[in-house]
């Protein structure tokens, strides 16, 4: 559905992605994991085409016209500081803005559907309210309410989880799996790695703007990839389907 | 704060009203001067109506207008609600470019004046930015926006009274003429005002074109990009319609300022800040707020045989409401 080829992307005089390859497919998520400063956002960014590659391609076989590229992949970022205040409603429905005429307004079933998408986040209650009095989880909520409003194919996610409290991180990454199982696609960069397990089908490690290693979780996220990759030695915990990784001491004799 | 969508009904409703203010704003401007009489009897005497009366309000209205909408449009690409064209540095910079044209052709106020502004905008604005971005972690904050505005006014006003110095003594009063921020535009022809008029009416018709890009751009660059928005070209040509707006009122008004930040934020608080409502709704009200200032500035010292040039006004007025709107903000921005 998405696919980068041969992605290098410099910024300033620091080369933050060397080559990347990578795609994911209809009904396929992938999550990115790394290090800070592997290059995540930037290969995200680089996705979404808000990022201009240096060299190499982002294609999407849904979208034939570049142009319209937010019509058919919608990025949804971890959080910004917005500074008018527009009401949760008027936020959402920007996502409208490439499928609407330069002089039209939203449609009834576009403000029907943000209110649902709104709804699905458990933020249905703010629409009327600004987008400025929210909390940062509430946000976050809203950004993934107008990607789901959009009904775009190909979500990207940068750290959608971040602000979240667990029940809420939870019901974000089973709306991401309902839309991959409706034939979307999702690639997420997550910091959470028994989430990255349980709820992607392929994972991406990403250190110094390569990939180290791309698979299913079960193949590639073992003790030895993740410790490496991390640079910390990693324990894998596992109790019947669920996983997590716990990070041990760095100098091991405290251990 | 409760708002819905916006409709065709609440857009059309707001807009009415606004319109109907500037009607009322306009009659009184036309019926109240230095010889008040009834509205009626006025039209009967046509010259003071015609060549008197109808230009300047004329004039206020649409000077109101493009000041207050550029304010609008200045703030949503930077980000930044203390943004205005006079505070900016903007109008100072069609100021020295129109002074400077004056200077050296002396060509009163035929094109070259407002060609000359146009350019002085925009070569104040690129500098502005390049100044800023280049200062440490400058990035278009509102100090640093703020500061190299007062800076380059400063720079421009220097540069003027340098001019006044070394200009005959007439020249130096036509310049001086031209700064004053005055709405007296006896001797304009009916062929300019009209001009100006359609220039600016253009330049807001072009900007509330862009209303649903300047939406998406205030929320930042990634956003306005990956919700589909060309953000170089929308920027560069919201950003010259704008300045353009501002240069043709400085060049014919002079410097006439907090107009492009006083309506904004007064209409933001009313309607909320969706472009495709607030644009059209700065421009109605920038103008009824003019002629306003204008009547105000014509009457109050009218006892004593003069009149007050209109910038002072809108200064009195502005000033005391930047200081509260930048507490407003830097208040916000302590709480985030």
């Amino acid at each position: 559905m998405i696919k980068a080829e041969n992605v290098h992307v410099r910024l300033g005089k620091r080369d933050v992605l060397l080559g990347i390859n990578c795609e994911a497919a209809a009904s396929e998520s992938v999550a990115i994991i790394g290090p800070n400063g592997a290059g995540k956002s930037t290969l995200l960014r680089a996705l979404a085409r808000i990022r201009e590659v240096d060299q190499g391609s982002v294609t999407c076989q849904a979208c034939p016209n570049p142009k319209e590229w937010a019509r058919f992949v919608s990025f949804v970022p971890q959080s910004h500081a917005v500074v008018f205040e527009y009401s949760v409603l008027e936020f959402v429905l920007m996502a409208f803005h490439m499928v609407n005429g330069r002089w039209s307004l939203e449609s009834k079933e576009q403000v029907a559907q943000a209110h649902k998408s709104l709804e699905r986040l458990g933020v249905g209650q703010y629409a009327k309210k600004a987008v400025t009095s929210l909390s940062s989880g509430e946000f976050q909520r809203v950004l993934m309410a107008r990607t789901l409003a959009m009904k775009a194919p190909v979500w990207l996610l940068d750290e959608p989880t971040s602000n979240l409290d667990l029940k809420h991180q939870i019901l974000l990454l089973e709306l991401v799996r309902e839309h991959v199982r409706a034939g979307g696609t999702a690639i997420a960069i997550l910091h959470d790695l028994g989430l990255a397990a349980r709820y992607f089908d392929r994972v991406i490690g990403l250190r110094a703007g390569a990939i180290y290693f791309d698979g299913p979780p079960a193949d590639v996220m073992t003790e030895a990839h993740l410790s490496d990759l991390f640079d910390i030695p990693l324990k894998r915990l596992s109790e019947g389907d669920l996983v997590s990784f716990a990070a041990c001491a760095v100098d091991p004799k405290i251990q | 704060m409760q708002r819905h969508a916006l409709t065709r009904s609440r857009l059309a409703g707001y807009l009415l009203a606004a319109t109907a203010a500037l009607l009322v704003a306009v009659v009184a401007g036309l019926a109240w001067g230095s010889t008040t009489r009834n509205i009626w009897d006025l039209f009967g005497d046509s010259s003071i109506l015609l060549y008197a009366r109808l230009p300047r309000v004329i004039f206020a209205a649409v000077v109101g207008a493009a000041l207050a909408i550029s304010g609008a449009v200045f703030q949503a690409v930077l980000r930044n609600p203390l943004a205005d064209p006079f505070i900016l540095g903007v109008s100072g910079g069609a100021a020295l470019g129109g002074s400077l044209m004056l200077a050296t052709l002396g060509a009163g106020l035929s094109l070259a004046v407002p060609a000359a502004s146009f350019a002085g905008a925009l070569a104040s604005l690129a500098l502005i930015l390049t100044v800023s971005r280049w200062l440490p972690g400058g990035r278009l904050s509102t100090y640093v926006l703020l500061l190299t505005g007062v800076v380059f006014n400063a720079f421009a006003s220097a540069v003027i009274m340098f001019l006044k110095a070394i200009l005959s003594a007439q020249k130096a009063q036509e310049l001086l003429f031209y700064l004053m921020g005055t709405l007296s535009v006896e001797g304009t022809p009916m062929r300019e005002t009209l001009a100006l008029s359609g220039t600016i009416l253009l330049c807001c018709v072009v900007l509330v074109a862009f209303a649903r890009e300047l939406n998406l751009l205030s929320l930042g660059e990634d956003e306005a990009r990956a919700l589909g928005v060309n953000v170089e070209k929308t920027r560069r040509w919201v950003v010259i319609v704008a300045s353009l707006g501002v240069a043709v009122s400085v060049a014919y008004t002079g410097l006439i300022g907090f107009v492009g930040l006083v309506v904004p934020h007064g209409v933001r608080l009313i309607v909320g800040p969706d472009h495709r409502l607030l644009l059209p709704m700065c421009a109605l009200v920038g103008g009824s707020f003019l002629v306003t200032c204008d009547l105000i500035a014509r009457l109050s010292f009218s006892v004593l045989g003069t009149s007050l040039p209109v910038g002072v006004v809108t200064a009195c007025i502005g000033a005391p409401l930047f200081i509260y709107f930048l507490r407003r903000n830097l208040l916000r921005q302590e709480g985030e």
